[in-house]
């Protein structure tokens, strides 16, 4: 949620922790909506003009080269080439760029599982990395183990009956 | 290439997304708030806190464990930040939440976007839950801090508990 979002401020403006809780049942309902429509447009700020982006790479002569270079690696998870973009956008930005990088594809249900299940396991890994390092955690050593257990996920993902 | 088309599919495409995005934040945030509001997460914790000290967590660990797991790492970071500050959690306890939640958090929100985009909830939501539990159950002791600790590392089960 705001999590993410938080994620494109500097670390030292990071959020407190958890704010103390509403104290009516009528300012949590407002708290909620104003937070949901915040994130929601900060959300907008990076989704929309990804998806601006990848429509025009997807109509462009590059995304043909691009999709056939990389579809040996991802053919790994079953993937199309194109898959690559919010793939990777995903891994070293953040959630929200796969989420806008994916949408105009148009890859099959089948394949957006699988991408999804190694995005939702693996994403901002650099900031979310620091952030754990920040935490005490050893942020190098996790984000090591997100990114390998995302690529098991997606080979095992081949193993499952996932329709088309 | 139609530069036009081009600006008309992503005008659309991106306007649809939003819509979809809006649909899962909004909801989700104001149901975060009320729950916060009715002190759920105070609740739960105090609840479950003693069952799950088989897991090698303590009751302190909970509540930023179910904080992280739905609102994400970052936001969450807030309530892992603030039990550390006080000293609350072991070195044993921040690797397995910081392992734990580095693969699974924002679990409501990273699972509804991307199911919004045809990937499967049925899918997506256990296949990360249970990929992540046996990563953390597997390699904990690996990321466990303080200590230069490998896989199957028995000494850091015992890591000592910081002076209160």
């Amino acid at each position: 949620m705001a999590c993410e979002t938080a994620t494109e401020a500097p670390l030292s403006e990071m959020k407190p922790p958890v704010p103390s809780p509403p104290a009516t049942w009528q300012g949590a309902l407002g708290r909620g909506v104003v937070g949901g429509l915040h994130t929601t447009w900060e959300l907008a700020v990076v989704m929309v003009p990804v998806y601006f982006l990848v429509t025009l790479l997807k109509y462009s002569p590059f995304m043909p080269w691009l999709s056939r270079l990389l579809r040996p690696a991802m053919g790994l998870f079953g993937l199309p080439g194109d898959a690559a973009v919010p793939l990777v956008g995903g891994l070293l930005i953040n959630f929200y760029v796969a989420l806008g990088a994916v949408a105009p594809l148009g890859l099959t249900p089948r394949e957006v599982t699988v991408l999804g299940l190694m995005l939702v396991i693996a994403h901002s890994l650099p900031m979310e990395g620091v952030v754990l390092g920040k935490l005490g955690a050893r942020g190098g050593r996790i984000t090591l183990l997100r990114g390998l257990t995302a690529a098991g996920a997606g080979v095992l993902a081949r193993l499952l009956p996932l329709g088309q | 290439m139609d530069l036009v088309a081009v600006l008309k599919e992503g005008g659309l495409g991106s306007l649809r997304l939003l819509g979809q995005v809006l649909a899962i934040v909004v909801p989700l945030m104001v149901a975060l708030s009320l729950l916060e509001w009715g002190r759920a997460f105070e609740r739960i914790s105090a609840r479950v806190g003693a069952s799950l000290g088989r897991l090698g967590l303590g009751e302190h660990a909970i509540f930023p464990l179910l904080v992280g797991a739905l609102w994400g790492v970052t936001y969450g970071a807030g309530a892992l930040l603030q039990a550390g500050r006080e000293g609350r959690l072991r070195p044993a306890e921040l690797g397995i939440l910081g392992l734990f939640l580095g693969l699974c958090h924002a679990l409501i929100e990273d699972t509804g976007l991307f199911a919004l985009q045809g990937a499967s909830i049925w899918w997506l939501l256990p296949g990360r839950i249970v990929v992540s539990v046996v990563v953390t159950a597997a390699c904990w002791r690996w990321v466990v801090p303080g200590r230069p600790s490998t896989p199957g590392d028995e000494t850091s089960r015992a890591a000592p508990a910081p002076p209160l």
